[in-house]
């Protein structure tokens, strides 16, 4: 396990230093839930930045820990989870250490999160009027007459069609695109500096997806907003982040630029999460990349690679050590012990003609 | 189309419409839903059908309606050349067994108080189907096809994961020795990773037993990957229909092309190359559809006449019908990039 203190900064901690310093940082955070005498290790040591107007990806399947991590950047981790080690810094200051008061004027406000289930983070009695008001009384207290303004043009900018009557709308009323819209006006109802979007279009349709993704784009642009996608579809980071961060069992196990990560992955993991993203193929497939078996539960500290079972690439080492991070190519770190060589070609999945 | 042999399942001119309370509170007034308005398919021993489209066009009531679990309103629905919809429910009870479905969401169509034996014995139960000693048997086998342990039968379905919960659905589907499987859905609920799994255990199983699907989805790439022929829905009608390569080398109606765009492009380079221009706004209510083309108010393409004349289906090449007054010039414009 890395000791916080002794662990060497990450290239882009020393990039980011180099200016004026990353917004965000989080550097070996450990979360975890205990559950009766047994442990989960969610997150077992995450460090990656984030700057201003960059947007990151962090990838993997269910379980590897990337919502947890999100959720410990917001500072909502609640019994039995607990963050046990580690540091988030925004704008230098560890937001692990604060206490929830002033957590309090961070969250929805600074740091804003678009969760993955906009129907069960509305308020059903609630209008979409009634949500807006309240977000811009308790972080600006803007007056009700104010906030009706601002929230209408929330509404216009996130391409909801005729705002002043979504106002009085319930969430029920409007489709899972419109949901996501409100929930997006939501997060950037008081001007967030970074937006955490949590797998925010995988329960949408693809054409649904296409128009989120690129509102997201827009705001980020706009705005000059830090955002965090985490998805399971690598597929997705491809065109909307900078910088991609892999995570399984808790752990990153690579990062860095997309063009470099899709270029030339080095761990294994990510080579096989590239070649299941789902492809338009000239011909129907016979048959499917996949990564066999599913990812684990942590619940002890690891002694190997966690990979290593579903590995192709598996060594006897793997077993018996845990791969750190280290340099895999420009700006890329890789936590392997046997990376895939960087000329070696990642094929596409095999066709039948016809 | 197939002279030669008659298809598995033929359906033609199919309407599911529903009644639903209108405007006003004095005089109640009613509306028509058309959710499938007027669709004609057909689907041949041991291929893969792909109904593609967004959530609403009525992909999922085709599933069902085919399946009898809704009524249609008009058409027909012949299964190996039987009219299903003028049979009584008597007559159709052994015919059911042929007709199964995978459902989408692994987590809501499990029954939570079931072991996993019981759920997969349950269709051969209602069929009379492996009585007594052989039941546990074909348990065991149907549970060693879709790739899990035969000990789980005695755990309940909370214990699995998403993708082991696809597992047992489709052992549940395939139990009852079926010809035909609505597949609606199937991977959309699941991790990209997970998702090829299922694929790859769908494809093979349809191979060993020969099973016809209609794989319903919303997701072309997905679609694609699994489909000999691939019809595109919208508002209840269908806007292109062809055998699978010839879509996907030519799609001809704007909004396939739209489905098209819409598919992330897993490559950075490409991603930025290709910057499209998503499909604005949402599928209209399919209570008062607009008038001429469903698409016409959606449509980059759409002329004076989009908005007065229904564009009838008809072939642009062999095994591809398109409806659409532009088709030509449309696919002129456009080709997808495919990897």
């Amino acid at each position: 396990m890395l000791d916080s203190k002794v662990s060497k900064p990450t290239r882009e901690a020393v990039r980011a230093n180099a200016g004026e310093g990353p917004l965000l940082a989080v550097s070996d955070l450990r979360t975890q839930f205990r559950v009766r005498k047994t442990t989960v290790y969610a997150v077992e040591g995450a460090s990656f930045s984030l700057s201003v107007g960059e947007t990151i990806g962090i990838v993997g399947e269910s379980g590897s820990g990337k919502s947890v991590t999100a959720l410990s950047i917001m500072g909502m981790i609640r019994t039995p989870g607990k963050i046990v080690g580690g540091q988030v810094r925004f704008h230098g200051e560890d937001l692990v250490r604060k206490p929830e008061s002033e957590l309090r004027k961070i969250r929805g406000r600074a740091i804003a999160l678009v969760p993955q289930n906009p129907l069960t983070s509305l308020n059903p009695v609630l209008t979409v009027g009634d949500h807006l008001r309240e977000i811009l009384w308790v972080h600006l207290g803007m007056p009700r007459s104010a906030a009706v303004e601002r929230s209408i043009e929330l509404l216009r900018r996130v391409g909801l069609p005729d705002p002043q009557r979504r106002m009085d709308e319930y969430p029920h009323r409007m489709s899972g695109g419109q949901r996501q819209r409100v929930m997006i006006a939501l997060a950037m109802a008081c001007g967030p500096e970074i937006l955490i979007a949590d797998e925010p279009t995988t329960a949408l349709d693809v054409t649904i997806q296409a128009q989120i993704l690129e509102l997201m784009g827009e705001l980020a642009r706009e705005q000059n907003l830090a955002t965090i996608l985490i998805t399971h579809n690598l597929g997705i980071v491809a065109g909307h982040c900078a910088r991609v961060v892999v995570m399984y069992a808790g752990r990153v196990v690579e990062t860095g630029p997309v063009d470099e990560i899709f270029a030339h992955p080095r761990h294994p993991y990510t080579v096989g999460l590239l070649r299941c993203v789902p492809r338009l193929t000239r011909h129907r497939l016979s048959h499917f990349e996949t990564i066999p078996g599913s990812p684990p539960v942590v619940t002890e500290p690891a002694t190997g690679c966690p990979f290593a079972p579903r590995c192709p690439r598996v060594t006897d080492q793997c077993r018996v050590a845990v791969p750190e991070l280290a340099d895999a190519g420009p700006e890329h770190l890789s936590a392997c012990w046997n990376p895939v060589e960087i000329n070696a070609s990642t094929p596409l999945p095999s066709e039948v003609p016809g | 189309m197939n002279v030669s042999s008659a298809p598995l399942l033929d359906v033609n001119n199919l309407k599911v419409h529903y009644q639903i309370r209108g405007e006003g509170w004095l005089v109640r007034r009613h509306d028509t839903l058309r959710a499938v308005d007027d669709i004609s398919f057909d689907l041949s021993e041991g291929q893969t059908l792909g109904l593609v489209g967004e959530s609403g066009c009525g992909k999922s009531t085709t599933g069902r309606t085919i399946l009898l679990l809704e009524r249609p309103t008009s058409g027909t629905i012949r299964f190996r050349g039987q009219d299903l919809g003028s049979l009584s429910e008597d007559e159709l009870r052994p015919l059911r067994r042929h007709l199964q479905i995978v459902f989408q969401d692994p987590f809501a169509s499990l029954n939570p108080r079931l072991t996993i034996g019981q759920i997969i014995a349950e269709p051969l139960s209602v069929h009379h189907l492996y009585e007594g000693k052989a039941r546990k048997e074909r348990i065991a086998e149907l549970l060693t096809l879709v790739d899990l342990n035969p000990e789980v039968v005695q755990r309940y379905p909370h214990e699995f994961s998403g993708g082991q919960r696809q597992r047992i659905g489709i052992a549940r589907a395939i139990a009852v020795e079926p010809s035909f499987i609505v597949l609606d859905e199937p991977v959309s609920a699941l991790d990209v990773s997970i998702q090829a799994q299922i694929l790859q255990l769908l494809s093979d199983l349809q191979g060993r037993l020969g099973l016809s699907y209609l794989f319903i989805a919303h997701d072309l790439a997905v679609v694609g990957q699994m489909s000999d022929r691939v019809a595109v829905m919208y508002l209840g009608k269908i806007v292109e229909l062809a055998e699978r390569d010839s879509l996907y080398s030519r799609p001809h109606h704007p909004y396939t092309q739209a489905l098209f765009s819409a598919v992330p492009v897993p490559d950075p380079v490409l991603a930025a190359r290709f910057q499209h221009v998503p499909l604005a706004g949402e599928v209209p209510s399919p209570i008062n559809p607009p008038a001429g083309c469903r698409f016409h108010p959606r449509c980059p393409l759409a002329q004076a006449v989009c908005k007065s004349e229904e564009p009838p289906l008809r072939s642009v090449g062999s095994d591809h019908q398109v409806a659409c007054h532009f088709a030509e010039q449309a696919a002129r414009m456009f080709t997808p990039q495919l990897n």
